[in-house]
C-alpha cells in the first residue's frame, strides 16, 4: 500500500510536467512571423487647374522616384507610370532603367525622398517629399502645395546653384552677413515637422504660382525658404508676398 | 487612439481642459503626417482581439465549477457527493469540492476570429480633402478597410482551494498564442456605385486601376506598430472567490462570485488587456437527481476603459444521463457598455481637417450573445473530462465561427 502523500506529490508532479510542457509547446510555436518588404509609395497626383498648369494632367504620365543627397543633385531611383486615375505605385515596373543611378538607402529607418511626376509636355512637374520608414507602404498624395515644398527640399539638399539661386541661396556653407543665404542640409533633417512647415506656407502662395514650366514654382520654393528660415518656423502670407515681388 | 476612460464627475474640468489640450496635440501631429492614408488605420483592432480573447476565456469548461461537487452531511459529518454530482461546465454556480481540497483545472480552446459585426471586414469610405491645409478646396473619396483573421489558441491554468464547506478561491492563468493575419486596402472612389460596392464588399472590393495600398497591416505606419504573424504571451491573470449562501435545501444553490482580472497580458500581442477589472456575479441553481438548471448574472467594470466593461448572464441546462456523463445546453452574453470602433473614426477629422465619413462604419456592436453545449464525463476516480462548444448567434463583435473548448479537472 503507498504512502498517500507520496501519491498526492506524485500527481501533482505529473501534473506540473503536463502543464510545463504544455507551456513550452505552446512557447515553441510562437515566433515573429515579420519579413521586412520592399519600400513602396503611392498616392495621387492632383494637378492645379488649367489657368496655373497649361496642359496638365496626373494621368498616364511619368512619375520618378529620387533620392535626395547633399550637395548633389537628387539621383533618379526608379520611374513608373502613372495610371488613369493619376495613381503613382512606385512597386510597378521600372520605365526608365537607363536613368536609374539611385537607391534607397538599406534597412529600416526613416528616409525622405521626392516623387516627381511630369504632368505635361513642357515639363510642368508636380511631386511631393516623403519622410517615412523604410521597408514600408507609404501613401501621400501630391498637389501644388507639396509641390513648392518639394522644391523647397530639393534646394535646402541640393544647393541654389545649379537652379540660378532664384531669390535666395542654398549652397554647402554661408559666409558671415550674406542676406537669404542658408547651409544646405542632409535629407534626413527634412522631416515631417519640417515638411508640414513647407508645404503650410506652400499652401499660402499656390494661388500664385504658374506650374506650366519646369522653374514656375522656383522663385515660390524660395520665398517659402526665406520665410520659414528653412522650414524652421511658420510663416505669414505677408512675408511670403514679399519676397516672391523682390525675388 | 484608445477609447476614453469613464471620469468620475469631479474631474470634469480637468478632462475637458486635458481633453482640448490633448486635441490640439493630435490635430497639430496628425498633420504632420503623410496625407492621408496612415490616420485611417484600423487602431482599435486590439481592443476588439482582447475583447473576445477574455470573453471566451472567462467561459472556458469549466468555468470557476470543479468537476465534482460536494456537500457537507451533517448526519453523516462527512462530505458527501452532490446531487447530480457533475454540475455545469458552462455557468458558474454555488458548488464546491471537498472542503480542504485543491484542484487543479486544465483547459484548452481553439477560436479563429474573423468577423467584424457579421462581415468578412471592416471598412469605412470617407470623403477627404486633396490639400489637407485646404479643406474647402477638391475634395475625393477614400475607401479604407481591413481584413484580420487571429486564430487563438489558448491553454488555461487554473487551481482552486477550497477552504470552507461553501466558500473557494481559484486563480486562472491562461497561456496564449495568437496566429494574425491582415490585410488593409484603400481604394479611390469615383461614383455612388464604386462607394456602394466599397461598403459592401470591404477588401474585396475589385481594384478597377483605383487601389491605393493593398497590403498587411504591418506594412503601413500604424501608431506603436502591428505585429502581424505568430504571438505568444500569458493572457490576463483572474483571481476569484465564490461562497454560497447556507441554505436548508439540497436542491437549489444561490451564491456570489468576485473576479479580480489583472493586467498581465499584452494588448500588442493580442493576448488580452492590459488593464484591471473587477466582476460580480450572482448564482443559482436548482439540481435534480438527473436534470439541472443554471444561471449566473453580474457585472464587470473595467478601470480603464468602457469597451471592456459589461453586464453579463449566462444559463444553462443540465440533464446527468449516467452517473458518469452529463449533457449540457445554454447560451451566454455579454453587453458592453462602449462600442468598440475599429478605425477610431471619430480621430478622423482632428488628423485630416473636415473628413467626412459617407458610407458604412467601423463599429463593432455591443451585444454579444452565444449558445452551446457540450459534456462532462467522470471516468474514473474524481477526475473530470470537459468537451463544448460554442456559436454566435448575434453579429456584434469581433467574433469567431464557433469555439471548441475541452478540460480535464482533478481535486488532491
Amino acid at each position: 500500500m503507498g504512502h498517500p502523500k507520496s501519491a498526492f506529490l506524485g500527481r501533482g508532479l505529473r501534473l506540473a510536467t503536463a502543464s510545463l510542457l504544455l507551456a513550452g509547446a505552446v512557447a515553441a510555436c510562437s515566433g515573429e512571423s515579420f519579413e521586412p518588404g520592399e519600400t513602396v509609395y503611392t498616392g495621387i497626383v492632383f494637378v492645379p487647374p488649367p489657368q496655373q498648369c497649361v496642359g496638365c494632367t496626373g494621368e498616364n504620365v511619368q512619375a520618378q522616384l529620387l533620392e535626395l543627397t547633399q550637395n548633389q543633385a537628387p539621383r533618379v531611383v526608379k520611374c513608373v507610370q502613372t495610371n488613369d486615375r493619376g495613381i503613382y505605385d512606385t512597386s510597378g515596373p521600372n520605365t526608365c532603367p537607363g536613368e536609374s543611378n539611385g537607391s534607397l538607402p538599406a534597412g529600416d529607418g526613416e528616409a525622405t525622398v521626392i516623387v516627381v511626376a511630369t504632368v505635361n509636355p513642357q515639363g510642368g512637374q508636380i511631386g511631393g517629399l516623403i519622410a517615412s520608414r523604410l521597408e514600408q507602404v507609404t501613401s501621400t498624395d501630391f498637389n501644388a502645395t507639396t509641390h513648392i515644398a518639394c522644391k523647397s527640399g530639393v534646394f535646402l539638399t541640393t544647393g541654389t546653384a545649379p537652379f540660378g539661386d532664384p531669390g535666395c541661396v542654398v549652397q554647402a556653407s554661408c559666409p558671415a552677413g550674406l542676406a537669404n543665404c542658408f547651409p544646405t542640409v542632409p535629407p534626413g533633417s527634412l522631416d515631417d515637422a519640417r515638411i508640414n512647415v513647407l508645404e503650410e506656407a506652400g499652401e499660402l502662395i499656390e494661388t500664385q504660382v504658374n506650374f506650366t514650366q519646369v522653374d514656375g514654382t522656383d522663385r515660390a520654393s524660395c520665398a517659402v525658404i526665406v520665410c520659414t528660415q528653412a522650414g524652421a518656423v511658420a510663416t505669414t502670407k505677408e512675408c511670403l508676398e514679399a519676397q516672391l515681388r523682390r525675388g | 487612439m484608445r477609447s476614453a476612460s469613464r471620469p468620475g464627475p469631479g474631474s470634469l474640468a480637468l478632462l475637458a481642459a486635458a481633453t482640448l489640450g490633448a486635441s490640439l496635440l493630435v490635430a497639430g501631429t496628425g498633420a504632420a503626417q503623410p496625407v492621408p492614408i496612415s490616420q485611417f488605420a484600423p487602431t482599435n483592432i486590439d481592443r476588439a482581439v482582447a475583447r473576445t480573447i477574455l470573453q471566451t476565456v472567462s467561459q472556458l469548461p469549466p468555468v470557476t465549477n470543479v468537476g465534482l461537487s460536494y456537500q457537507y452531511n451533517p448526519e453523516l459529518d462527512t462530505f458527501v457527493e452532490a446531487k447530480g454530482a457533475l454540475g455545469s461546465g458552462m455557468v458558474p454556480a454555488a458548488r464546491f469540492a471537498r472542503k480542504g481540497s485543491v484542484t487543479g483545472v486544465l483547459s484548452f480552446a481553439y477560436f479563429g476570429l474573423d468577423e467584424f459585426a457579421g462581415d468578412d471586414s471592416a471598412s469605412v469610405v470617407v470623403n477627404v480633402p486633396a490639400d489637407r491645409f485646404n479643406p474647402n478646396g477638391q475634395r475625393y473619396d477614400l475607401g479604407v478597410a481591413t481584413r484580420v483573421t487571429t486564430d487563438v489558441y489558448v491553454a488555461r491554468l487554473a487551481g482552486r482551494y477550497t477552504f470552507l464547506d461553501n466558500m473557494d478561491a481559484g486563480l486562472t492563468l491562461p497561456l496564449i498564442v495568437t496566429n494574425v493575419s491582415s490585410r488593409y486596402v484603400v481604394q479611390q472612389l469615383q461614383g455612388q456605385d464604386e462607394i456602394d460596392r466599397f461598403a459592401r464588399r470591404g477588401v474585396n472590393s475589385p481594384d478597377v486601376g483605383n487601389t491605393l495600398i493593398d497590403t498587411s497591416l504591418n506594412r503601413i505606419a500604424i501608431p506603436d506598430g502591428f505585429n502581424d504573424g505568430g504571438n505568444f504571451d500569458v493572457g490576463n491573470m483572474v483571481l476569484d472567490t465564490k461562497y454560497g449562501l447556507p441554505l436548508d435545501s439540497v436542491n437549489f444553490a444561490v451564491g456570489f462570485q468576485a473576479e479580480l482580472r489583472l493586467p498581465t497580458a499584452s494588448l500588442s500581442r493580442f493576448t488580452g488587456t492590459d488593464t484591471t477589472s473587477l466582476r460580480g456575479l450572482v448564482l443559482a441553481n436548482y439540481q435534480a437527481k438527473v436534470f439541472g438548471a443554471y444561471i449566473a448574472g453580474g457585472y464587470e467594470q473595467d478601470f480603464s476603459t468602457d469597451v471592456l466593461s459589461n453586464g453579463s448572464v449566462a444559463a444553462s441546462v443540465t440533464a446527468q444521463i449516467t452517473e458518469y456523463l452529463l449533457l449540457e445546453a445554454g447560451m451566454n452574453a455579454a453587453f458592453y457598455l462602449e462600442d468598440i470602433d475599429v478605425f477610431d473614426s471619430e480621430k478622423f477629422d482632428a488628423a485630416l481637417p473636415s473628413t467626412q465619413i459617407i458610407a458604412s462604419n467601423s463599429l463593432l456592436g455591443t451585444n454579444e450573445v452565444n449558445v452551446g453545449g457540450g459534456l462532462r464525463l467522470n471516468p474514473v476516480a474524481d477526475l473530470s473530462l470537459s468537451l463544448y462548444a460554442t456559436t454566435p448567434v448575434t453579429d456584434d463583435g469581433y467574433r469567431a465561427g464557433e469555439i471548441l473548448a475541452a478540460s480535464v479537472d482533478y481535486p488532491f
